[in-house]
């Protein structure tokens, strides 16, 4: 069982630098391809944030190139919040469709920068 | 002219905001949500959308209620809607998608599973905000007067109808927004939140910069 909390060292989830331990730690749990499987406990965490979660499990899909199915297979989640979870599952799709958009050769900077305009 | 609370002045002062609840504009949705990384790799949207969040959540934790109106869900049901059309086209076809191609999403919505499944994850995280962290508050506005009321060229229609509700509600006149255009608004009474450092600096020199 990995502890989130304790792996971050903070019940507050929202910064990126408390993303990116999560994501160190994982990348070494997980080890080498076909991966292996492990549990993340969120238990006593404050409050989640987009951020944190693209640094932690965004930036791990992009990297490893995990399919949103081998994530779950892969990552257990217990004691996170149902809406939270829901997060976790917008925050891999959205890492899938940023592999999609790397894999077809576009400019990444350039199409999440219109994306980021409003 | 409205007066300007610099966001990060708040943020040390968190008690300071002078009215009882404050309304959300449809960019400060987006950056509080960021419905599709977009920041994720560019440090200073991260860090922009990372003070937002801040300032809303302690906004909120302090009993500050945040409200917003039907207009706003509409912008950011047509963010949501424009982008993941195009962030799913151009991550599935080797064609960079930079707009939405109407007839085309309707026939994906239809046909596509991969689409549609896709687009029910989307779809929940566009209500959520609105279910668990901002309220909607709309009162009946009459289309006659919002319409004579509209000139269409300091702000656009959107705003303009999400500051004819902030009207009706004196004690929470207030909005959230990074949007230099309600800054234009003739109204004394109304106070803009914001980090738009443009907007900041014309405050400055127009003494509207709210003392916090």
């Amino acid at each position: 069982m990995h502890k989130v909390v304790e792996i971050v060292n903070n019940p507050v989830l929202l910064a990126s630098d408390k993303g990116d331990k999560l994501y160190r730690h994982l990348k070494k749990a997980l080890g080498a391809k076909p991966f292996k499987e492990i549990t993340l406990d969120f238990e006593g965490y404050k409050f989640l944030s987009s951020t944190f979660l693209n640094h932690a499990f965004g930036q791990l899909c992009i990297d490893l190139k995990i399919s949103e199915k081998q994530f779950f297979n892969k990552i257990k989640f217990v004691n996170l919040d149902e809406d939270d979870l829901d997060e976790v599952t917008l925050c891999v799709l959205n890492a899938q469709m940023r592999i999609g958009i790397i894999k077809k050769g576009h400019d990444e900077k350039k199409f999440y920068a219109s994306i980021a305009e409003y | 002219m409205p007066q300007v609370i610099d966001g990060d002045s708040l943020l040390k002062n968190i008690k300071g905001l002078p009215t009882e609840a404050f309304f959300v504009d449809t960019n400060i949705v987006i950056a509080y949500k960021d419905p599709f990384a977009a920041a994720l790799k560019n440090p200073s949207l991260e860090k922009y959308n990372d003070k937002v969040s801040e300032l809303l959540d302690k906004l909120k934790s302090e009993g500050f209620k945040a409200y917003s109106t039907l207009s706003v869900v509409l912008e950011y049901y047509k963010y949501i809607q424009v982008n993941f059309y195009k962030v799913y086209k151009s991550s599935a076809t080797g064609k960079e998608t930079f707009s939405l191609d109407s007839e085309d999403f309707k026939k994906l919505k239809t046909n596509d599973s991969d689409f549609i499944t896709k687009w029910k994850i989307y779809l929940e995280s566009f209500k959520k905000p609105f279910k668990k962290n901002i309220i909607i508050i709309d009162k009946t506005l009459i289309p006659k007067n919002v319409l004579d009321s509209f000139e269409g060229t300091k702000i656009d229609f959107g705003d303009h109808l999400l500051y004819e509700i902030v009207k009706t509600y004196p004690k929470y006149k207030c909005i959230f927004t990074n949007d230099l255009d309600f800054y234009s608004i003739d109204d004394d009474d109304l106070y803009i939140i914001t980090f738009n450092k443009g907007i900041i600096r014309k405050a400055k020199t127009d003494k509207k910069l709210f003392n916090l």
